[in-house]
C-alpha cells in the first residue's frame, strides 16, 4: 500500500469510527505536542525556534510510534518569529516546559472597539501596550527580519504537511486554519485573549448585557459566515478526517445558565448547519463537558465526535450515546502503569466502546512534559492498536 | 518619531516598505497572521 492509500485508508477509519459503523481495528489520533520534542532527546530550548530538530523530532515519531494521524505535527509555536520581533510576548520556554501567561486585551467597555475594528485596536492598543516602550522602536529592520522568520515559519507549515502526508500518509484532521486551529467561539475568545480567565469572570457576573451584545456581534462576524459556506457545501469532504474541528474549554468556567445564553445559541447554529449537512464535528472538550450532555442529545450519530478530557469514558458513553468518543487513554497511566496494565487498559476501551464504531483512541492530554508518559507504554499501545481486529 | 505608529497612514507604510512588491498582493492575508502571531504569541 503506498502513502496515499494509507492516507484514504486512515480517513476511513476516522470517518466509519465516527459514523457508528465496524471498523477492523480502532483508530488512534496520536495526541502529542512537546513531548516528542523530548522523547527525541532534545530539549524545547533546542528546538522551538529551530525547524530542522522539530522535524527531526516529529520524524523521530512517527518511525517509533504508528499513530492513524496527529494532533500537531511540529507546527503550533511560532517563536521564531516572536523573538525575531525582540520583545518577548505571552508564550514563554524553557528546557522542559511552553507556558503562557494569563493576559487581556480588553476591559469590557472596549470589546466593542476591538470587533468593530479588530486592526485598528491591535495597531493603536494592542500591540503598543503588549510592547510597551519598545513599540515605539521597532524600526524597518526589525520588521523585515520579523517578517522573514514569518515566511520561513509558513514554509515549514507547508513542508510538515508535506512529510507527514507524502512519506508517512497521515491524514488531516480538519479543513481548519492549519497555524491557529480551530474555529474560535466568542466565550472561548473572552477567555484566551481579549478578557483574561479573571476578566472574563468578573464580567459574567457585572457586565452580562455587554457580553452579550459582544457575542452576538461576534457571532456575526465569525460564526455566520461559517454557516453560509457549511450551506454551501457538498457535505463531508474525503481529504480530511473531520469536517470540522472545536475546542472548548471555556465551559468550565460557567454556570448551565451561563452556558444556556453566552455559548450555546452560538455552538448550537454551528453544530446544526453541520447536522444538515451529515458532517462530522470534532470537539475537544477540555475539563468535564458531562453536565451539560442534554444539550446534545437530540443530534444523530456521525454529527459528534468528542474528544474528552476529564470526563470517564464509560460514563461519557452513558451519557452520550450518539457521540463517538475520542481519547480514554489517561496520561496518568502512560506514566504511572506497566505497558502490560496499559495494554489491557486499551484493550478494554476498544472491547467496551469500540465494538460497532463510536470510538477512535487518543491520549486525554495533549501530551507535553516528560512526565506525561513512559516511551515503552506508548509504544505498546500503538503497537497493541495496529494488531488488534475488532 | 517612529513613523509607522498611526493607524491606517503608519501600519499600510510599514506594509509597503516591508513586503517585497511580488508580496503585496497578498498583503492583506499576509499581514493578518502576522499581527496575530505578534498579538497573541
Amino acid at each position: 500500500m503506498n502513502k496515499k492509500e494509507l492516507q484514504k485508508e486512515r480517513i476511513a477509519l476516522f470517518r466509519d469510527a465516527a459514523n457508528f459503523k465496524h471498523v477492523d481495528r480502532i483508530p488512534h489520533l496520536g495526541c502529542v505536542v512537546t513531548w516528542k520534542i523530548l522523547d527525541a532527546g532534545y530539549t524545547l530550548s533546542e528546538a522551538m525556534t529551530n525547524f530542522d530538530v522539530l522535524e527531526k523530532s516529529v520524524r523521530y515519531f512517527l518511525d517509533k510510534y504508528p499513530v492513524d494521524a496527529m494532533l500537531d505535527i511540529g507546527i503550533r509555536n511560532q517563536f521564531n518569529v516572536t523573538e525575531a520581533f525582540g520583545t518577548p510576548g505571552y508564550y514563554y520556554y524553557n528546557d522542559e516546559v511552553v507556558g503562557i501567561h494569563d493576559h487581556a486585551y480588553c476591559t469590557v467597555d472596549t470589546l466593542m472597539d476591538f470587533l468593530n475594528d479588530p486592526d485598528r485596536y491591535t495597531w493603536e492598543k494592542i500591540l503598543p501596550e503588549k510592547y510597551g516602550e519598545d513599540w515605539k522602536k521597532k524600526d524597518l529592520a526589525t520588521w523585515k527580519k520579523t517578517f522573514s522568520e514569518y515566511m520561513k515559519y509558513t514554509k515549514f507549515v507547508l513542508k510538515m504537511a508535506s512529510v507527514t502526508g507524502k512519506e508517512y500518509g497521515l491524514p488531516s484532521m480538519a479543513p481548519n486554519n492549519p497555524m491557529k486551529g480551530s474555529i474560535q467561539f466568542a466565550i472561548e475568545e473572552l477567555e484566551a485573549n481579549l478578557l483574561g480567565i479573571k476578566g472574563l469572570s468578573l464580567a459574567l457576573r457585572r457586565n452580562a448585557d455587554q457580553l452579550e451584545t459582544f457575542v452576538r456581534g461576534w457571532d456575526e462576524q465569525h460564526i455566520d459566515p461559517i454557516i453560509e459556506e457549511i450551506k454551501k457545501s457538498n457535505g463531508p469532504s474525503e481529504k480530511y478526517c473531520f469536517d470540522a474541528s472545536i475546542m472548548m474549554l471555556a465551559h468550565n468556567l460557567l454556570r448551565p445558565e451561563q452556558f444556556e445564553r453566552f455559548y450555546w445559541p452560538s455552538l448550537k447554529k454551528l453544530l446544526d448547519a453541520y447536522a444538515d449537512k451529515k458532517m462530522n464535528v470534532r470537539i475537544f472538550a477540555e475539563g468535564s463537558i458531562l453536565r451539560y450532555a442534554d444539550y446534545f442529545k437530540d443530534y444523530p450519530k456521525g454529527v459528534l465526535t468528542f474528544h474528552i478530557e476529564k470526563d470517564d469514558p464509560f460514563e461519557f458513553r452513558q451519557a452520550f450515546p450518539n457521540a463517538c468518543i475520542m481519547g480514554g487513554m489517561t496520561t496518568d497511566m502512560l506514566y504511572m502503569s506497566s505497558p502490560e496494565e496499559c495494554v489491557d487498559y486499551t484493550k478494554k476501551l476498544c472491547d467496551e466502546l469500540g465494538k460497532d464504531g463510536g470510538f477512535i483512541f487518543s491520549e486525554n492530554k495533549m501530551l507535553s512534559y516528560k512526565n506525561d508518559a513512559k516511551s515503552e507504554n506508548l509504544l505498546a499501545v500503538c503497537e497493541f492498536l495496529n494488531s488488534y481486529k475488532m | 518619531m517612529n513613523k509607522y505608529l498611526s493607524y491606517p497612514e503608519g501600519y499600510n507604510k510599514l506594509v509597503h516598505d516591508m513586503l517585497p512588491f511580488y508580496l503585496r498582493p497578498a498583503k492583506k492575508m499576509l499581514m493578518r497572521l502576522l499581527l496575530v502571531i505578534l498579538r497573541d504569541g
